[in-house]
């Protein structure tokens, strides 16, 4: 396992969520790629997602659900089969046009040199408030 | 020991409620930041071992844990970064809940100078 080389991956996949390359994000990822945000029953786009299929759905109920005016990975740190980023993020809940903000920490599982796996956390709470406060 | 062997021992310390061991890993200006909201009696951010005690016994005394598992382990350099996850019950409420969470470890001379603890933020303020 290159760790490294790994980690050039979640590189390359925040630069193509930003230039909107889905083809390019999707090519880093496995075909049974499990998919985990920080579940909230009452956030659509928190559901667990297995395969490609499910990330699409994840792209476009998160979408409907929250618009992120930044999303900055601020260190990263790779072991074995794993990649850990810590980052900060803004944006507003589409339905209340509320904002939020949070510290997060996504992980990234690789197997073969491609993501199978994407664990993430975030201030659940800042979120949920924002998209259910009025 | 290694850092990931210190973190290691932290986690069973912590899960014998023996916080002199736990204090033992911190350095004097270590920095315990946790994102919440304030119902969260462990949440912000926590300056030094008088710091660190205070968020270890809050920690401790506003739930009862039926599960505290660190289920794995990143290391690279001077960081420690362990993922588990906890079923706990608030000893306020009664309530149940149940959170995944990640620390992230920065360590010095075998000390921790900053912990970055995120949980599932809306599961625990329910609950507590």
């Amino acid at each position: 396992m290159d760790s490294q080389k790994n980690i050039e991956t979640v590189k390359q996949l925040y630069a193509n969520v930003v230039a909107k390359n889905l083809d390019g994000v999707f090519s880093s990822l496995t075909d049974d790629i499990r998919w985990e945000p920080p579940y909230v029953p009452e956030i659509a786009h928190t559901k667990l997602r297995v395969g490609k299929d499910g990330v699409k759905n994840w792209i476009i109920e998160m979408a409907g659900e929250v618009n992120y005016s930044q999303v900055t990975p601020q260190a990263i740190y790779a072991d074995n089969n794993a990649v850990i980023v810590k980052g900060y993020f803004e944006g507003t809940a589409n339905n209340t046009g509320k904002a939020f903000a949070s510290d997060w920490v996504h992980i990234w599982k690789f197997r073969d040199d491609k993501i199978c796996g994407y664990q993430a956390f975030w201030n659940t709470h800042n979120v949920l408030n924002a998209l259910t406060s009025r | 020991m290694t850092n990931k062997e210190i973190i290691e021992k932290m986690y069973v310390d912590f899960g014998q409620g023996n916080v002199p061991e736990i204090l033992n890993v911190m350095s004097d200006n270590v920095v315990i930041h946790t994102p919440g909201p304030g119902i969260i009696p462990w949440a912000g951010t926590w300056k030094g071992k008088e710091g660190a005690l205070e968020f270890f016994k809050n920690v401790g005394t506003s739930a009862t844990y039926q599960k505290f598992e660190a289920t794995d382990f990143v290391v690279e350099g001077d960081k420690v970064v362990a993922i588990g996850n906890a079923d706990f019950t608030s000893t306020t409420t009664g309530k149940a809940g149940t959170s995944n969470w990640v620390m992230v470890w920065t360590l010095q001379d075998g000390k921790a100078t900053h912990v970055l603890n995120q949980w599932d933020t809306k599961a625990v303020a329910e609950t507590l």
